[in-house]
């Protein structure tokens, strides 16, 4: 699930900009340190640290938007995929100035939730991490389902031009567009800092948002989530039964060798638009 | 009017001029004659350099503090008036915690520094490096190289000075650091069945390479290793591995190959604390330091390990008295996260030091000078094993002890004297 959301911020970009963040490592990072900020360091309690942390790495995701994207507007979307390539090592370079390379001792006080069967076992930072996880999706679908604006980035996502002759203003949406990825991004950084401890490389567990949205398809949500269930119940397979044979290291690669089955299979992911370019 | 032949016509004039062309003359010869001897005295005394390439960034994460104790200890040796008259410099690189960067970098220096001038490695030299570097460094440049790895291939058994004559370790290898724990499982366990062992380590030259040894030494002692797992300095999920070694029912976890800055220490600790409550996680010299306990947080309470260090906060050891000292005059203000970083620098660099100390007084200032002052060194560090002295002919320090970490004070205790490892594993 948590996959799922990492995927539904690139999901979303992708729809609304036909770009693919290749910084999604580093919003990760920064989403999940500015909640570190106002949670551990400042001591804010959690349920306003939260939307607080989360508000703040959504600002961050629009900052990044306008003075990057925006000037691109209009060119064509390799563009601005570039730019996030670029924006990615300057993120990563200047996180590893602000925070160092040390780990952040991360530790979320939530309620002990133990979920015991046997050979396999759910301990509650995991459990908390699948709960989170489905909330703030299911929140993200309802706003884009559910609500005027979600409507409004729907229809901007379908087509930009239209979206502008109907009076929609596309450079807002696109603003909007990325600090909802941005907080979807930020609250996977969380939990997967919770998992663990935060540091500048926790960046690199963003690379796995890559074959999540692959698999599912680039520009649809539902494929986010079923593609970072795919991945995670894979990972989890492969580690539980298959390295312990040999095979170790594989649970990194397999999620790979699944993207090549599904690309064989269906090129455009599987529930990825379908388009047929003529040439 | 026609002035007539040069040479006749204002002689006295002419003379006068020769007379100060030859005072110039002179003077300019006296002072080339001064400025000669100056140049000659300036050549006389040369920097020393040290080439000490460590991890500023990288999977490993950032060691600093290393940098700011060869930063501080340069200036205490210079200050003091450097190896007889001598400065010392130590060129510190960024390795990123990489071999190939490693290996570029001295691969560099070798090439741009005089031979006179680079004497000594005296840096992080990852396991993984000194493997591919063993025939260049041992063969063919001859540079001694005192490394920060503890690699069993290098300075263990299969290793050592006979095979390995320019490679330098500081503490016990990690299949000694190992057997330590083996010996305190077998001491610590109270079942009637042997003890069940699991065992975790990094899919790296460092993780990998006390394994063959540990297998062989619990053989001996009768312990049994029930699960065996990798884990990626990456990794930010181990579950898999954790539950694997749960299905396994270890008393005892013993994990290698890692350090606090790796993604995965953290998220290990956490994890096997979570699915393996109460079950002992022992770890070996890099996991056993205060950043580790500042990195897993509660996780990290009752975590045990060996170090081959005197800790930042043993204020009476005289070696941390002194690297403390020159740490105030130097105005340097060293995080809790560098502590022990710090100290690992100021004993690489003092060991640095007082090999191009020794084979300076040996007459000696070679490489091959330096190699055989390191060999014949007997040596207290400053006093940093409480006054007991080590030959390094084996190219080791054998001692070592046993920690506990405590959350309360975020602190590793020491719950063993100083070990001689020789003498424990006999």
């Amino acid at each position: 699930m948590v996959y799922g959301l990492l995927g539904l911020g690139l999901v979303l970009i992708f729809r609304a900009s036909e770009a693919f963040n290749f910084a999604v490592g580093e919003f990760l990072v920064v989403g999940a340190f500015l909640f570190y900020v106002l949670h551990f360091q400042w001591r804010i309690p959690l349920l306003v640290a939260s939307p607080a942390g989360l508000g703040a790495a959504a600002l961050f995701g629009a900052l990044v938007e306008g003075t990057t994207i925006k000037p691109l507007m209009g060119r064509p979307a390799l563009s601005m995929t570039i730019i996030t390539l670029g924006l990615s090592n300057i993120l990563a370079g200047g996180l590893q100035a602000v925070a160092g390379s040390t780990p952040y001792q991360f530790s979320l006080r939530l309620p002990p939730l133990v979920l015991d069967l046997g050979d396999i076992i759910f301990p509650s930072p995991r459990l908390w991490a699948g709960i989170i996880s489905v909330i703030f999706f299911g929140l993200v679908i309802l706003f884009l389902y559910k609500t005027r604006w979600g409507l409004v980035i729907q229809a901007t996502s379908e087509s930009q031009p239209k979206a502008l002759c109907f009076g929609i203003n596309a450079h807002l949406v696109l603003l909007l567009v990325w600090a909802i990825a941005a907080m979807c991004i930020a609250a996977s950084g969380i939990v997967i800092a919770n998992l663990g401890a935060l540091s500048c490389q926790t960046s690199v567990v963003g690379l796995r948002a890559i074959p999540v949205v692959l698999i599912g398809g680039l520009d649809s949500i539902p494929g986010a989530l079923v593609g970072g269930l795919i991945v995670g119940v894979v990972e989890a397979l492969t580690g539980a039964y298959l390295e312990p044979r040999g095979l170790i290291g594989f649970k990194e690669v397999v999620p790979y060798l699944v993207l090549l089955l599904v690309l064989f299979v269906r090129p455009y992911g599987l529930f990825g638009t379908v388009r047929i370019e003529r040439v | 009017m026609s002035r007539g032949p040069l040479f006749f016509h204002d002689l006295p004039e002419r003379r006068s001029i020769m007379k100060k062309c030859a005072a110039v003359l002179f003077v300019s010869f006296i002072a080339s004659l001064f400025l000669a001897d100056t140049a000659c005295l300036a050549q006389t005394s040369k920097v020393l350099k040290i080439g000490a390439p460590i991890p500023l960034g990288g999977v490993g994460g950032a060691y600093v503090g290393i940098g700011w104790g060869y930063n501080d200890c340069e200036k205490y040796i210079n200050e003091k008036g450097g190896v007889k008259g001598n400065k010392i410099a130590f060129l510190v690189e960024d390795n990123r915690w990489d071999v190939t960067t490693e290996i570029a970098i001295i691969n560099r220096l070798l090439t741009m520094e005089q031979k006179d001038e680079l004497l000594l490695f005296c840096g992080n030299l990852i396991t993984g490096t000194l493997k591919a570097m063993s025939e260049k460094i041992n063969k063919e440049v001859q540079i001694p190289s005192i490394s920060l790895s503890y690699s069993v291939e290098m300075f263990g058994r299969a290793g050592g000075p006979g095979k390995y004559p320019y490679y330098f370790s500081t503490g016990p290898d990690y299949a000694q650091q190992v057997g330590l724990l083996l010996r305190y499982i077998k001491k610590d366990h109270k079942k009637s069945a042997g003890p069940k062992l699991a065992v975790a380590y990094s899919p790296t030259e460092y993780g990998r390479d006390p394994l063959a040894d540990m297998k062989e030494d619990c053989k001996k002692l009768g312990i049994e290793i029930v699960s065996e797992e990798e884990m990626a300095p990456t990794a930010s999920d181990v579950s898999s591995q954790v539950l694997n070694m749960r299905k396994a029912k270890p008393d005892y976890i013993i994990w290698h190959g890692f350090l606090p800055g790796m993604l995965v220490a953290p998220v290990f600790v956490k994890t096997a604390r979570q699915y393996m409550p109460g079950v002992p996680i022992l770890g070996t010299h890099y996991t056993t330091i205060p950043a580790m306990i500042a990195a897993a947080g509660e996780a990290s309470e009752g975590l045990i390990g060996v170090n081959a260090n005197v800790m930042w906060y043993e204020s009476e050891n005289p070696f941390v008295k002194l690297v403390k000292e020159q740490m105030e005059k130097a105005g340097r203000k060293v995080p809790e996260a560098e502590q022990s970083n710090y100290i690992q620098g100021w004993a690489l660099g003092l060991l640095g030091a007082h090999a191009l100390e020794a084979a300076s007084a040996a007459g000696a200032l070679t490489r091959e000078g330096v190699r055989k002052a390191l060999e014949g060194s007997t040596w207290d560090f400053n006093g940093m094993y409480e006054g007991k002295k080590f030959s390094y002919a084996s190219h080791k320090v054998p001692m070592a002890r046993i920690f506990k970490a405590s959350l309360a004070e975020k602190q590793f205790k020491p719950i063993s004297p100083w070990l001689n490892v020789d003498e424990e594993l006999k």
